[in-house]
Parts: C-alpha cells; structure tokens; sequence
C-alpha cells in the first residue's frame, strides 16, 4: 500500500470527474454536486484503488458513502488498518 | 494494463484535428471504466474522437435517450443475457417455461428495441449478439450445448429479423478470440454490473472500429501478389510445374488455404493482380491447368510477368487499373522486393509472405459482408476489356474517333432504390473523381426520400463490357439555387468523357453551389466547375 495524500485524491477526482475543480476548500462539499455521477464514481474508485494500491470494501461503494473527499479520505485510510490480502 | 496507463495513452493523443463521433450505446451491463478510453484509443489512427453516450436499456425510451439515439453516428446495441435473465435456465429445466415461449418473448423484447432504435435513427447500428459462455454448467454436464441451444437459436432469430443495414457482431466469436477464461471479471462483475475483463472490452471496441471502417469504406483495394513461394511452394521455372507444392498435405496445402483466402476476399470486392518474375507462358499454364489452383485466371484483374523491376510493373498496374498506389498491398516473400518496392512506392503497403502471419496483416482490409457477384464481375470484365480496349487504341490517332469506335453508351437516370447501396459503395470508394462526400446506404435513403433531393445513376457500356453503375449525381434543389452534393464517376470510367455527359446533366439543373471535401486525390476535380457555381469547401 502507498501513503494516502489529500493531493493524490483530489488529483484523481479532477482527473475522472468532467470538469471538476475540487480543492481543499471544498472536502465536504458533495461530489455529485460537482459532476460526479455513477460513471465516473466507477473510474474514481478503481483510480484510487491503482493508485494507493488498496481495495475499497464493498460495504463502501456507494455513491452515499464516498461523495465527499473527507470521506473518500476517512474510508481510505481505515483500509489503511487492515492491508488487502 | 492499468487504468490510469490507459487514461494516460489517451490524454497523450493530439486531438486538435480529431472529428467526434457519437456512438451510443445500449445496454444492461457496463462497461467500466475500460470502455471509454479503450474505444478512444481504437479510433485514435483515424484522427476520430468517440463521444460514448451510454444508454440504460431499462430507460432506453425515455426521452434522453432518444436524444442521445438521434445525435448518435453510431449506436451499438449489446444486451447481457444472464444479468437480463438470470435463472431463466431454471426456469426452463423445472418446465415452468418451455424454450419456445422463451424465445418468443426474449425474440419480442429485442424486436420491440431494434424498431424503437430505427424510428430514432438511421445511423450504423451494430447488435452485440447473446452468449452464453458465463454458465458453468460445463463443470459437472461438460462441455454439452446449454439449455437446448438457446442462445445459439435467440441469436439466429435476431439475425433474421435486423434488416441488411444492420451489422449483427458475434460476441461469442470475440469471446473465443481472448478464451473464456481470460473474458470476464468477477470483482467488477459484482461491484458495478460488468462482468467483462480489459481484455474481451478491447476486442469489442476494435470490432467497433472494424465495422466503423467498414460502413465507411475505408479499405485497400486491390492485392498484387507475387507467384512462386506465395502462391505455390517453389519456384516454377526451376522445378516446373509438375512439382510445384500446391494442394494434398504439408507444405503444399499452405499456399492452397492462402488461395482459397484470396479467394473469398475477391468475392467480397477486392482486386486481384500477378506480379511475379517468372515466363508469363508458365505461370498462364500454372493457373490454367493445375488442378490444384483455387484462382484461376478468371480472378486475376491483371498479370504483370516479367523480368522488370517490381516497383515499376506494381506503378504500371496501379495505372492500368487507374487504383491509386495507397490502396495497393504487396505480398512477396523475398525481403529484396518488399525492401524496393518500400523504397520506390512507399504509398503501397508491403507484406513479406509467411505462413502464420500473412493472414494478419491483411486485416488493413475492412469489407462488407455482402457480396455483389455481378458488379465483382462486372468490375473484372473491365478490367479485361481495358486490354482490348488498349489495343482498339492504338489502331486511332483521333482520341474521339476512337472513342466512337468503343460503341459508347452513357445511360444517366434517376436512381432506384435497389441501387442505392452502390451509389453509397461509389461514394465511399471513389477518391480521385468525386467532390469527396461519403455518404451510408443510409444516408442515401434519407436524402433520397426528400423530394428535393434529384438522385441520378450513371451506367456505361461499350462494345467490350458493360461497366455497370459506374457514377452518381445528387442535387438538392434548393429555393436559394440547386446545389450540387454528390458527384462521382469510378476511375474504371475515367477519360471517356462521361464525365461530359455528367456535366451536361449539372448544367440542366443550374447548379448555384458545389459541395467539395477534399480526399487527398480530388482537387482536379474543381476545375470541371464554371466560374458561376461557387465551391463550399468543407
């Protein structure tokens, strides 16, 4: 597993989600009111998974559970405890 | 590969003269997140940009949908069976259902989407047949048929009902090209409902582009293959033709499988010629008396034997056949000649011969399913004729005079529906004499059915051969002035001044504007135009 970065995340979610912007500034603000839609949700979850090397538990792949990037962030490092096999 | 190496291949593509393409597509699966960046990167040789617009078929009438349906330029149609009836096998085992109601209803379900699709549109559609490969029934029943062969039926009875224009793709036939282990993907298939791999995701999206080529007629033309180890094991004039390997087994039924090939893609629109360093005597006897050739001299549009250099027969075949040399491939099995022919022509595409990958390389050909048996020969009697017609050449010093003595008859009328898949055929193919629109069977028909639109047939007949439907001209009549849309003429017809009698025919009209995309080989074709018609370049 690589560390997990804010910066990494936020880089994902402007990469898969057309026309984003998301900062910092806006980590509680939900996604789907910024383009994110079960599309692109998809390409964000296998992004993050390449990219830190983790498997999102799929008790968590809802839109509900992971629509904004303090709780991609919250679900991402409590994978974090329990490395993927 | 990666996802993000994949995003990353795309991102890398200059797009800056890229054309979109819309392609919509049905379904109750998906395909993430491969489809997308995989179908960009099929398309991206061609300088094209495909807008995947997905479509959910339980939603597939709404009116977003529709929108999407009439936008599109493609619309894919590809329905999973198991996610769409997931324990119907049971259903027919505990004989709560009999498999003919079952076809009867699934065949129903899919005819109510195809003809919902048709009143959207009349762009390509191509539909994804069932498979069936997911059922693991073969783990304790082996590898038997399932379910009475119901998909393989269901299949056979989608195939019936789609009309011509519809392409229908074999997904088992793809499946089989990965191996169904290597097809599908479990993780994903539970996560998000897309039960195919990366791997079976690119084969569907090359055969997207496939068939994207071959609606739109881009393809080589004609093959110029050399003789001896190509078309027969050995060389003829050392071994003599009693022994030249060719047919029985071993090596022998190589070259008879290769012609057999050849063969089939004649059948389907492509131009055969000889170019071999050998006594035309001996390779003329080969093709006539062998018992083994598969081609026989009637499939040869030209044969250039002799003893020149390669390059210059291959440029005087391409001008004889009036095929411009980058629709050309050459097939030879000695690296000097690939290597000459590359250094002199590098517009031909060159393929050194081998048993196990010859076939390959010929996938730069994207032909169309149907066969037109009477324009095929149609086409070769011209090329036959052309001989003849050389040699009646030489005995005028007038061009016209000579003319007179072909016996020319130049019959221009308004077109029928039965040609207007040849009318698309020539505005696809055709690159020197036309103003450069592509159009599709169609695009044709839906022009063709304004009453504005003034669609014209050109068929040309000599006393040799009867060249068949050989141009068109489509004008729409327009209150601001005619404009001329359509025009092209078969370079088989070229410098027989029918493309006089054709103009003749623009003149009638009064034709204000000249619709003209360039194809690379036809800016001649602008100066045809008097100053009065204005040319809309695209």
């Amino acid at each position: 597993m690589k560390e997990i970065t804010i910066e990494k995340v936020l880089e994902i979610l402007n990469t898969n989600i057309e026309n984003a912007e998301i900062s910092i500034g806006n980590s509680d603000v939900d996604l789907s009111q910024l383009g994110m839609d079960s599309i692109s949700f998809i390409r964000v979850i296998v992004s993050l998974e390449e990219e830190f090397e983790v498997e999102v538990p799929d008790s968590f792949l809802l839109l509900t559970e992971m629509n904004t990037v303090n709780k991609i962030m919250n679900v991402l490092n409590s994978i974090e405890i329990e490395p993927k096999e | 590969m990666k996802y993000k190496q994949i995003q990353e291949q795309v991102n890398m593509i200059d797009k800056a003269l890229f054309e979109e393409l819309n392609i919509a597509v049905i379904s109750n699966i998906s395909f993430e997140p491969y489809f997308d960046p995989i179908v960009k990167q099929a398309f991206s040789s061609d300088h094209i940009t495909p807008i995947i617009m997905p479509i959910r078929y339980e939603e597939y009438q709404s009116a977003e949908s529709c929108l999407k349906l009439e936008r599109a330029d493609v619309i894919i149609i590809i329905l999973n069976f198991e996610f769409m009836f997931s324990n119907l096998f049971n259903d027919i085992y505990s004989r709560e259902k009999d498999v003919k109601t079952v076809i009867a209803d699934v065949v129903s379900l899919c005819e109510n989407l195809y003809y919902f699709v048709l009143n959207c549109s009349t762009s390509q559609i191509l539909w994804f047949g069932f498979e069936d490969y997911y059922c693991k029934e073969y783990i304790t029943k082996g590898n038997v048929t399932i379910c009475q062969n119901l998909i393989d039926k269901l299949n056979a009875h989608i195939y019936e009902f789609i009309n011509k224009d519809t392409t229908f793709v074999d997904l088992k036939r793809l499946i089989a090209n990965v191996g169904i282990s290597n097809a599908y993907h479990n993780k994903a298939k539970y996560r998000w409902h897309s039960p195919y791999s990366q791997q079976l995701i690119s084969e569907v999206a090359n055969e997207i582009h496939k068939q994207y080529l071959i609606e739109k007629g881009v393809t080589k033309k004609c093959i110029v293959l050399d003789c001896d180890n190509v078309l027969w094991g050995g060389i003829l004039l050392e071994d003599g033709i009693e022994n030249i390997k060719l047919g029985g087994i071993g090596t022998g039924r190589v070259y008879q499988d290769f012609q057999s090939f050849l063969l089939s893609i004649y059948y389907h629109g492509v131009i055969l010629a000889v170019c071999s360093k050998n006594d035309l005597m001996d390779v003329m006897t080969t093709f006539r008396e062998h018992n083994e050739m598969i081609l026989k001299e009637e499939h040869i549009s030209y044969f250039k034997v002799n003893w020149d250099n390669k390059a210059e027969n291959i440029k005087k075949i391409s001008e004889c056949l009036n095929i411009g040399l980058e629709s050309m491939v050459f097939i030879d099995d000695t690296p000097f000649e690939i290597q000459t022919v590359k250094n002199m022509l590098p517009d031909v595409m060159t393929i050194l011969y081998n048993r196990d990958t010859v076939y390959e390389q010929l996938s730069c050909f994207n032909l169309k399913s149907d066969i037109d048996i009477e324009n095929i020969q149609h086409r070769n009697n011209t090329f036959k004729s052309n001989q003849l017609r050389e040699s009646l050449k030489c005995e005028f010093s007038d061009y016209n005079e000579y003319l007179k003595a072909l016996e020319m008859r130049v019959v221009i009328k308004e077109s029928s529906p039965v040609e207007y898949s040849r009318i698309s055929e020539l505005s696809q193919r055709t690159n020197k004499f036309t103003n450069g629109k592509r159009y599709t069977v169609a695009d044709i028909k839906e022009k063709a059915a304004f009453g504005c639109y003034k669609l014209y047939s050109v068929s040309v007949s000599d006393k040799f051969s009867d060249l068949g439907l050989i141009g068109t001209i489509g004008i729409d009549c327009n209150t601001d002035g005619n404009i001329l849309d359509l025009f092209c003429l078969s370079c088989r017809a070229l410098g027989r001044n029918v493309e006089n009698k054709m103009l003749q025919l623009v003149n009638e009209y009064k034709v204000k504007k000249f619709e003209f995309i360039s194809t690379g080989k036809n800016s001649n074709i602008k100066t045809l135009f008097n100053d009065k018609i204005i040319i809309r370049q695209f």
